[in-house]
């Protein structure tokens, strides 16, 4: 009986993980955040005598870095990559960004990211360490796109949430119609740049380009400039940029076709332009200047 | 007596799991097989199209800005798409209605035909120099008259990296 519970003992004690520390910096992190892990080894029979140590990264219930087991490497022969960095007094780090060294996404990794730390050949390791992940926040802004990236060929919508309006845009906050002023950069095939814009008639005309457009050529509303209505003070403006901007149409104003946007600036607006005679218009009636560059 | 007693019951016990476990279990039928092939062929109307920011999507970020349905943003409800068999069913050509000149992404008409190389069905739509692929966003039976399809937009950035894509939902036409 003696014999067995010794057996029992030295089996146990093969398996056992050993009670070690963990930290990370910064403490609360989200999966595209760069951390450092520090370990301590103290007290453990592991990373003595200049013994290399690995990390070996999961996240819990869904899977294990690719660094643990590809390109040959495994449990019992662990990645040189996942080497860990020796700090003295028996302390090791490792810098990671836990999207990367998953090579999964955020919603992916979600709440969770776990490792532990192992000898070479997986005879030693430490018990599982896992800490929290913060989730990605959205923040909402007065203009942003959708999608986020896009071509001049995708359909791309770009949004103003009235509510979020410094409080000196008087006329645009209180506006019921708001409208754009459009305009791109772009470059042509033969390596030159051009820029055009699409307005509402009452624009100070500037035609010494030669890339001037209204679109309009009476005072009525050009539709195809007005903002839809969400609702909840939110208006969006919907094109295909390369559609809308009207590259490759005949015509010495448009972009030749094969020309790339670079940039396309959208300025919401009051339905009339404070450039406009008579008009309603005000300082605050201009929404603010804001690119986009063109995912290509 | 007690012993009786106890053995009787045990006898009961047994007696009811064997005829218990001997009763016929129902199983619901399985139904019309799924054949993503066999559902392509048809005519077809536009229901919806929806927007996905994959970006958005894999940052988990809130569902209004992971997704957008653009159907009414322009005139989709006036699109329709007849694919033909070619003979064999995998091959074809198709032909899309657009009186309204709604945004789409491949060429009007033209050659399909399936393509696999060892990884999910997809459809190759070809019109001159000009090749476009699709998905199946979903699997129907034909007799559910669906047809979801799948336009993605990617970075070619040594791997593949969709930012964007497109749902069109169909029904038979």
């Amino acid at each position: 009986m003696k014999k067995i519970l010794v057996l029992i003992a030295i089996t146990a004690a093969s398996f056992h993980s050993f009670a070690q520390t963990a930290s990370v910096n910064p403490s609360r992190f989200t999966a595209e955040d760069q951390i450092i892990i520090t370990f301590d080894l103290n007290g453990v029979p592991l990373g003595d005598a200049s013994e290399d140590v690995y990390i070996w990264g999961f996240v819990p219930g869904c899977c294990g870095s690719p660094l643990n087991d590809q390109g040959g490497f495994g449990w019992t022969n662990s990645n040189p990559a996942a080497k860990c960095t020796p700090i003295g007094g028996k302390k090791y780090t490792y810098t990671l960004t836990p999207a990367i060294y998953m090579d999964k996404t955020a919603a992916q990794i979600g709440g969770t990211f776990g490792f532990l730390l192992k000898n070479k050949n997986g005879s030693r390791q430490t018990q599982d360490f896992t800490f929290p992940v913060d989730p990605l926040t959205f923040t909402p802004s007065v203009f942003r796109t959708f999608p986020s990236k896009y071509t001049q060929d995708d359909i791309v919508t770009f949004y103003m949430d009235k509510n979020l309006l410094n409080s000196s845009k008087v006329a645009l906050k209180n506006a019921t119609e708001v409208y754009v002023f459009t305009d791109i950069d772009y470059i042509k095939p033969d390596g030159t740049t051009g820029y055009f814009q699409v307005a509402q008639y009452c624009e100070p005309l500037n035609t010494t380009d030669g890339n001037y457009y209204t679109g309009q050529l009476t005072v009525a509303d050009n539709l195809t400039l007005k903002a839809k209505d969400f609702g909840n003070g939110l208006f969006g403006w919907t094109i295909v940029p390369s559609k809308f901007f009207r590259i490759g149409d005949v015509g010495p104003k448009f972009p030749p076709a094969g020309s790339k946007i670079t940039k396309i600036k959208v300025h919401f607006r009051t339905r009339l332009s404070p450039y406009c005679p008579g008009t309603v218009g005000d300082s605050g009636s201009l929404g603010d200047n804001f690119g986009f560059p063109v995912t290509q | 007596m007690k012993k009786l007693i106890v053995t009787s019951f045990l006898i009961l016990v047994f007696a009811t799991i064997f005829i218990s476990s001997c009763k016929k279990i129902e199983y619901v039928a399985i139904g019309e097989s799924i054949s993503l092939q066999k559902n392509l062929i048809g005519n077809w109307k536009l229901d919806s199209i929806v927007q996905v920011d994959q970006n958005a999507v894999d940052k988990a970020f809130p569902a209004f800005v992971q997704k957008l349905n653009i159907t009414g943003f322009f005139p989709y409800n006036t699109v329709s798409v007849a694919f033909t068999d070619g003979g064999g069913g995998t091959t074809g050509n198709y032909t899309f209605a657009n009186p309204g000149n709604a945004p789409l992404f491949f060429a009007g008409s033209g050659n399909w035909a399936f393509i696999e190389n060892g990884g999910p069905l997809r459809i190759r739509l070809s019109s001159g120099s000009r090749a476009d692929t699709i998905d199946f966003a979903k699997a129907h039976r034909i007799t559910d008259n669906k047809l979801d399809l799948r336009y993605r937009r990617a970075f070619y950035t040594g791997t593949k990296k969709v930012f964007v894509y497109y749902d069109l939902n169909f029904s038979k036409n």
